[in-house]
């Protein structure tokens, strides 16, 4: 990714550090970076099945987050900051595997409407809060999964993990005004899959209701 | 009174945890007025309990964190020497 090429730049620029600084380095680093390992280990097992694979992408990102811990600022959000590296992870790990060049395809989806918000209450109001209550945990991961990758990794970031509107558009690098469209898009998304999958179940729908 | 479209984008400002006082104080007020609005809000809130506990559920045990970051360190390890 462009901001590990970066990192990388600066980094080959630096001369090496002191065998003190590298011991005050691995005790930060075990303080402030390793409490976040189960919450990344989650996330990326939420963002792709196989587990091996998850492990690796958390397992990578901490080994660069170490490498280029000399640029975290002290007292910034380190969770953010590893959120950032795994995010860059994914992305490189799932170009390799579709060998898509990148994800500007979705950035068109992307653009402000008025309509988003119609959607929502369109599919707000049709539906019943129980029928989800009957959708078991796999079909929400396929829908999940489903989603456009910027997309999943926006919804994820703010809804498992609870990142606010202004740390995500800094580890994207986008406006607040785009990370809340994605959101909007992506829950709406998830409603509509969810949604056909109950009727799909034969769970009847107030639009079935309504004849609509 | 403020009108459905724009409750509609607070409610997810709201549930983001984005609104500020006033924001929060004009969707309440909207809400107790509008049964419409009321139900989406109720949907809303019940959507994203479910996507959050549905999340949650992913298992991620104290062993295989503590065995990730001893394989971390271990790397770091070797990648240092």
């Amino acid at each position: 990714m462009e901001d590990d090429i970066a990192l990388e730049e600066d980094f080959e620029g630096k001369p090496p550090l002191s065998e003190e600084e590298n011991r005050l380095r691995k005790i930060r680093f075990e303080q402030e970076f390793y409490p976040h390992l189960g919450s990344l280990l989650r996330f990326s097992k939420t963002l792709v099945k196989e587990e091996d694979i998850a492990k690796d992408l958390v397992q990578e990102t901490f080994i660069k987050a170490f490498r280029f811990m000399h640029y975290f600022e002290e007292g910034t959000n380190a969770k953010a900051w590893l959120f950032k590296i795994l995010k860059n992870e994914f992305y490189s790990f799932y170009r390799k595997k579709t060998k898509e060049a990148t994800f500007s395809g979705y950035e068109s989806l992307e653009e402000e409407t008025g309509e988003e918000d119609g959607l929502i209450s369109q599919h707000a109001q049709n539906l019943s809060t129980e029928i989800f209550g009957q959708l078991i945990g796999d079909e929400m991961t396929m829908a999940i999964n489903a989603l456009p990758a910027d997309y999943r990794m926006t919804f994820l970031l703010a809804d498992l993990e609870g990142f606010s509107y202004e740390e995500l558009a800094a580890i994207f690098k986008v406006p607040i005004g785009t990370i809340r469209s994605r959101l909007h898009r992506a829950r709406n998304i998830l409603k509509k899959q969810l949604t056909a999958y109950a009727r799909g179940m034969g769970f009847k729908t107030d639009e079935d209701h309504d004849g609509l | 009174m403020m009108d459905c479209k724009t409750l509609l984008q607070l409610i997810q400002l709201y549930l983001d945890g984005e609104a500020n006082t006033e924001q929060t104080e004009l969707l309440l007020k909207h809400v107790n007025g509008c049964q419409d609005c009321r139900c989406i809000y109720e949907f809303e809130t019940a959507f994203r309990s479910f996507l959050a506990k549905k999340m949650n559920e992913i298992p991620v045990s104290d062993r295989e964190i503590s065995e990730l970051q001893k394989k971390i360190s271990e790397q770091i390890q070797i990648n240092e020497s």
